[in-house]
């Protein structure tokens, strides 16, 4: 179905997550990908300025995470009834701010803005990381399917790995002591339908 | 002989209670189940949408609203030490915008369609930006984090509704129908409105610029079967 087109930048960022439950159900998409040259001309045309969007059978839809579950919720990836899909989306609203806690310090050491990341480095990182992976040990628990919901891989798996992936990029022993988490990882990293994609996309450090 | 009829008799008895007391307890089982008890602080807070959505739909729920003193105690018993949290049928539900659209799609205020729910899911994140700016500067104010305030009002309060107002507006422009969502009242505009309130708290006159903005807030707050509630409510 080529009326389907996913519009970001060259990076993983908060875009991924819509791509990987695309490949997992394997749509065939286009799969568009902006320079920080190419946006200026387009941002104008967009509907809030801001990147991802999707284009998909004549509609156009924003925000990552509404993104997310429309697609998730097309391709079986939103949870196998309203309760785990309101149990999915809020682990997804966690992640949400696991990453704005996570930022300050994420993006001054990426160079997105000026500070000096070691200063902002306690509070938002370890205090963070101090906060959140617990949470996440806590739903891998509950939910025993060896994801984040009881009836297996959901659309918060790919929000939450890919900042995982992230954070070791700019820091490898964040998971150190986090066997589960570390395990959740490379548990979603190998899910079948996704090992094709994920050993030949585009990498990028966030 | 007569025994035997006592006994007969006893046993006839026994079903006719039996059955009875098992149809109580599966009616009261059913009530209980049913049961909607939406959990928060003693004020609008992030909470107020699902209060509006419950109110809105008539649903009899138990508004559990817990002092800041007996906060502690609540804490470590929710799922990720935070509030609100719903229960509903059984279920426990946490992080508001999840439970704003769970009540919301229960009760018809998510929007027509998977592509409108999608448009109305897009406009609930970006309020939540909108409101993730400000807090930066409100809790400041407020004395909740150290800071300087005066120094943060600009960039995160004025500079904020400079940039996500517009957005709102064009949505409402867009829609057509007096609300954010073509087809009518959704859980976005509790989202919105209240927040619209809030900074109204902190300065009356920021929406002046803005006057399908002050109309768009006077039509969430008239509508019918919320007038009581929102006559009723302490702001």
């Amino acid at each position: 179905m080529s009326d389907v087109k996913f519009v970001y930048f060259n990076v993983r960022g908060l875009g991924e997550p819509a791509r990987l439950i695309l490949h997992h159900a394997k749509v065939d998409f286009k799969d568009e990908r902006l320079t920080h040259e190419d946006w200026p001309k387009l941002k104008p045309k967009t509907k809030t300025g801001k990147l991802p969007f999707l284009e998909y059978d004549g509609h156009t839809i924003v925000e990552s995470n509404a993104i997310n579950r429309f697609l998730a919720r097309k391709y079986n990836l939103a949870g196998k009834d309203d309760y785990e899909g309101a149990l999915i989306d809020g682990i997804a609203d966690v992640q949400k701010d696991f990453y704005a806690a996570v930022a300050p310090w994420l993006y001054t050491l990426l160079g997105f803005r000026q500070g000096n990341p070691a200063d902002l480095k306690k509070e938002h990182l370890d205090d963070s990381l101090a906060r959140f992976l617990p949470m996440y040990s806590n739903f891998l628990k509950e939910a025993k399917s060896g994801f984040m919901a009881p009836s297996g891989l959901s659309w918060a798996d790919f929000v939450i790995t890919e900042f995982l992936i992230t954070l070791l990029n700019v820091e490898p022993k964040v998971l150190d002591g986090h066997d589960d988490i570390k395990q959740y990882l490379e548990r979603v990293k190998n899910v079948p339908q996704l090992k094709e994609y994920y050993a030949s996309r585009p990498d990028s450090k966030n | 002989m007569y025994h035997k009829k006592r006994r007969k008799a006893r046993s006839k008895n026994k079903n006719k209670g039996g059955r009875a007391k098992k149809e109580n307890i599966c009616l009261k089982k059913k009530i209980w189940l049913q049961k909607v008890k939406l959990a928060y602080f003693d004020g609008r807070g992030i909470a107020e949408p699902a209060r509006l959505i419950l109110h809105f739909a008539k649903v009899d729920f138990e508004d559990f609203r817990f002092t800041h003193e007996q906060w502690p105690e609540i804490k470590p018993k929710t799922k990720t030490g935070k509030a609100p949290y719903l229960e509903f049928d059984g279920h426990t539900l946490v992080e508001s915008y999840a439970i704003f659209r769970f009540l919301a799609r229960k009760y018809g205020l998510a929007g027509k369609g998977e592509y409108e729910e999608a448009l109305v899911d897009a406009i609930a994140d970006i309020q939540k930006d909108f409101r993730t700016s400000v807090s930066t500067w409100l809790y400041v104010k407020m004395g909740y984090r150290p800071g300087n305030a005066d120094e943060l009002k600009k960039p995160h309060f004025y500079d904020a509704v400079e940039t996500y107002i517009p957005l709102l507006l064009n949505y409402l422009k867009e829609s057509k129908s007096g609300f954010l969502a073509p087809s009518g009242l959704t859980w976005a505009d509790f989202t919105v409105s209240e927040f619209l309130i809030t900074i109204l708290q902190e300065e009356s006159t920021i929406l002046d610029k803005y006057p399908e903005m002050k109309e768009y807030l006077k039509r969430v707050k008239s509508i019918p079967e919320l007038k009581e509630y929102y006559s009723s409510r302490k702001e």
